[in-house]
């Protein structure tokens, strides 16, 4: 596992944004500067590479690291004793200390004062690692640049754990590589201890030797537990090994909450405190103060348990329908905003009008496909839009190839202007043009409106056709 | 689209926008406003503006009638249109208004037009931005807001600027206008499908000018069964049909039902709110549920602002709408 931590910044997996960040904050203290943040925050879920990149940093930069873990010594005498180091250089000036400090979520709240005082006085860098940001003390989340290091996607750690096969010279099925990778939910740790045991101990039985590492697992557990006990203790405290924020929490919890209680007013007392919850997040989010977000895990836990009457037996867990309708309709919602957009533009509306439009746009979309072609040219709709409204197949092609129709007329027509334009240039600048010629331009231009717009041949299948077109310029 | 496209004579114009009024003397039931803004065009100056009434009743059309009278031909170039709700962030908005206010009038005109359409969905913070940006460029702009409700603008802005409330137009009003556009498109009105227009428009000319012409895509008589027919896909049926669920006890079909109105159709809570309060006085139920149901829409849409998933709350009302209804 050591043997193959990154060497180099460089080298920690797809974290570009958050590692620029720290290069840009290291880079102050190479230069001999300070920056105003002395400490950083690295945030996020494990074997994301938080303290890898401590050590790649220590060893691009000859930086020696004290490494502190908050919840091995916890005692405030030792934690001094360190952190002194923090702003006393080597006499030998060979190497300088990095502090890092890990498990930053787990400080004890009387000795955080400290530990942000010692941030204050800091003469060298002081690095800080934490899963859930939210719980390290706010006052050393004031002290420090907070970067955050997300999820690894499941292509990522397959990856990773590819070169190391490469390197060792090692070869492993490719499906039981795939299965190490979902199991290790983007924690590329986990994957990599698997790895091994898979490497060291055979393939054969590699399947049930291989931890269950799956995140959802905990949840659907957690979850199961939550909806079977009356205990507002023991609901707080089923969810607290679920790796989740509270705000996906609260997502799962709604989706199944309605399938535990069945009384009426018992959903309405479960959802009233899910408002409350999603009230407490909605002021964390607001004014940044996280420590809310206990009171909505609270509510979301403990307040929901003792809504009322529980079904009896075995509860099944779903997880939540939103996200995935979410997912599932992105592509639809991009489509309706762009239409909305332009509608918006072109019709000079407000958001909520311009949805409103669009269900009158899809009646007639259905219904008279030459109107549409109309829409589609003035709004400038794509294809795809044209689709959206008409549905897939005959009749959003119809439409669109009446529109391709109003495009070659507008063509033509402009055409012909602009050859007129040019056809007066050429007579020579300052000249006039002569009556006759303009005359004959104009003659022309009008047959070719005459010909094309259909204004002199009316309804050849409907009788309204003929009205469709508006000859605005009636000047 | 490309601007000349639209100049061009082949194509039809959505009836909304071929039917909108180009003179301000032809708007219809705001002559109060009308008198004072032909005031201005006159004498080529005016104050900020800021335009006050339901959705319909002439905001936008009078804002670009007054700039065409104001700059004559060249009235596009000096008119700029926003949208408080489309574009996210005062800073987009800034930044339009800064490029804009960078360059001369055109024309001799000796200022231009910013429309700022739905000015009441800015937050207060956006507001007070907006005021600044009003100051820094009222050498050579004049902005005219439009909102819904004149309460919801700061005292500030409404202090800089004169005050016009669009009145709600009434039946006869909106009833003269569609005889004329369906005169004009050789349709048939027959008396029910007029009766039909007004009940569904509530006194809303552009809804009412939609919902004529996706009636006339499906026959060119318009009939009530018609109009009721394309109205009823936009009017918000499914906001009622999800109240109802919840009312007969049924949580989850009631849940669902909320979902596709705001993930498929992309409704935000707040507009879901605004049809249920709407919606509510029509149902049928006692008359004090009536009132017990809207003081709890009241309620939620207060928590919806506070909170911090819309849906949450909404599922939260729907819940209470189910104890409700027993």
């Amino acid at each position: 596992m050591e043997k193959y931590r990154p060497r180099k910044l460089a080298d920690v997996i797809n974290q570009e944004k958050a590692k620029d960040a720290i290069r840009a904050w290291i880079e102050e203290w190479l230069k001999g500067s300070i920056p105003k943040k002395r400490a950083l925050l690295i945030a996020g879920p494990p074997g994301t590479g938080k303290t890898s990149t401590v050590y790649a940093l220590a060893r691009e930069h000859h930086f020696e690291v004290i490494e502190l873990n908050a919840s091995d010594e916890r005692t405030y005498e030792k934690i001094e004793r360190y952190v002194q180091a923090a702003y006393t250089m080597d006499i030998l000036g060979q190497h300088r200390k990095l502090i890092f400090l890990d498990e930053a979520d787990n400080i004890e709240p009387g000795g955080a004062r400290e530990i942000a005082k010692l941030i204050d006085r800091a003469r060298n860098p002081i690095i800080l690692a934490a899963n859930r940001y939210w719980e390290v003390p706010r006052e050393i989340r004031a002290k420090v640049q907070m970067v955050n290091y997300k999820r690894l996607t499941q292509r990522d750690v397959i990856k990773a754990l590819v070169r190391i096969l490469h390197a060792e010279k090692k070869t492993v099925p490719k499906e039981l590589l795939y299965e190490i990778a979902k199991r290790a939910s983007g924690d590329l740790r986990a994957a990599v201890n698997d790895l091994q045991t898979v490497v060291t101990g055979g393939t054969e039985d590699a399947m049930e030797v291989l931890a269950y590492r799956d995140v959802e697992k905990s949840v659907f557990q957690a979850l199961a537990q939550l909806f079977a006990t009356d205990n507002a203790r023991k609901a707080k405290l089923v969810v607290l090994g679920v790796d989740m924020f509270p705000h996906e929490l609260l997502q799962w919890i709604d989706e199944n909450l309605p399938y535990v209680y069945y009384r009426p007013e018992d959903i309405a007392r479960a959802y009233e405190a899910l408002s409350r919850a999603d009230i407490f997040l909605g002021r964390a989010q607001r004014t940044g103060n996280y420590g809310l977000w206990k009171y909505a895990t609270d509510m979301m836990t403990a307040g929901v348990a003792v809504a009322g009457v529980k079904k009896k037996g075995f509860v099944r867990i779903y997880p939540p329908k939103t996200i995935k309708l979410l997912t599932e309709s992105k592509g639809e919602r991009t489509l309706r905003d762009s239409i909305v957009k332009k509608v918006m533009a072109e019709m000079h509306m407000a958001r909520l009008e311009a949805l409103e439009t669009l269900n009158y746009l899809r009646a007639i979309f259905e219904h008279d496909p030459e109107m549409a072609a109309h829409f589609v040219v003035y709004l400038d709709l794509t294809e795809k839009e044209v689709e959206f409204l008409a549905g897939k197949g005959e009749l959003a092609r119809r439409i669109w190839g009446k529109t391709l129709n109003i495009h070659k007329k507008l063509k033509g027509e402009r055409n012909q202007l602009k050859e007129h334009v040019a056809a007066a240039g050429a007579t020579g600048k300052g000249e006039e043009v002569t009556e006759e010629e303009l005359k004959k331009a104009e003659d022309e231009i009008e047959a070719v409106e005459e010909g094309k717009t259909g204004k002199e041949e009316p309804s050849k299948k409907k009788g309204k056709q003929a009205t469709l077109f508006d000859f605005l310029g009636k000047k | 689209m490309p601007e000349e496209v639209k100049e061009v004579k082949i194509l039809e114009k959505p009836w909304v926008e071929k039917y909108r009024p180009e003179r301000l003397d032809d708007i219809v039931g705001q002559a109060h406003i009308v008198k004072r803004l032909k005031h201005y065009a006159k004498t080529g100056s005016m104050p900020h503006l800021l335009f006050a009434g339901p959705p319909g009743v002439g905001k936008t059309t009078a804002a670009l009638a007054l700039s065409r009278e104001l700059f004559g031909e060249h009235w596009r170039p000096n008119f700029l249109e926003l949208n408080a709700s489309d574009e996210r962030g005062i800073n987009v908005i800034r930044e339009k208004v800064k490029e804009f206010a960078r360059t001369k009038p055109i024309g001799g005109a000796s200022f231009k037009i910013i429309f700022l359409d739905e000015a009441d969905a800015l937050t207060q913070d956006a507001q007070q931005a907006l005021r600044r940006t009003m100051e820094m460029f009222s050498n050579n702009v004049r902005f005219i807001l439009s909102c819904n409700y004149s309460s919801k603008i700061i005292e500030p802005i409404q202090s800089r600027c004169a005050i016009f409330r669009f009145r709600p137009l009434n039946d006869e009003d909106v009833a003269e206008r569609i005889e004329y556009i369906a005169g004009s498109e050789g349709l048939t009105l027959t008396e029910d499908g007029l009766q039909a227009i007004l009940y569904v428009a509530e006194g809303d000319m552009r809804r009412a000018i939609n919902v004529l012409q996706a009636a006339a895509a499906l026959d060119t008589t318009i009939t009530d069964e018609n109009v009721f027919l394309v109205a009823s896909r936009a009017r918000p049926e499914d906001v009622r049909d999800m109240m109802k669920l919840a009312l007969e006890g049924d949580f989850l079909k009631a849940r669902e039902k909320l979902r596709e109105i705001l993930l498929k159709q992309g409704l935000s809570g707040e507009d879901v709110l605004i049809q249920m309060h709407k919606e509510v006085f029509n149902l049928p139920i006692p008359e004090d549920r009536k009132v017990a149901l809207a003081d709890r829409i009241g309620e939620y849409n207060f928590r919806l602002v506070e909170g911090a998933n819309e849906m949450i709350q909404l599922e939260a009302l729907l819940a209470q709408f189910t104890i409700m209804g027993k």
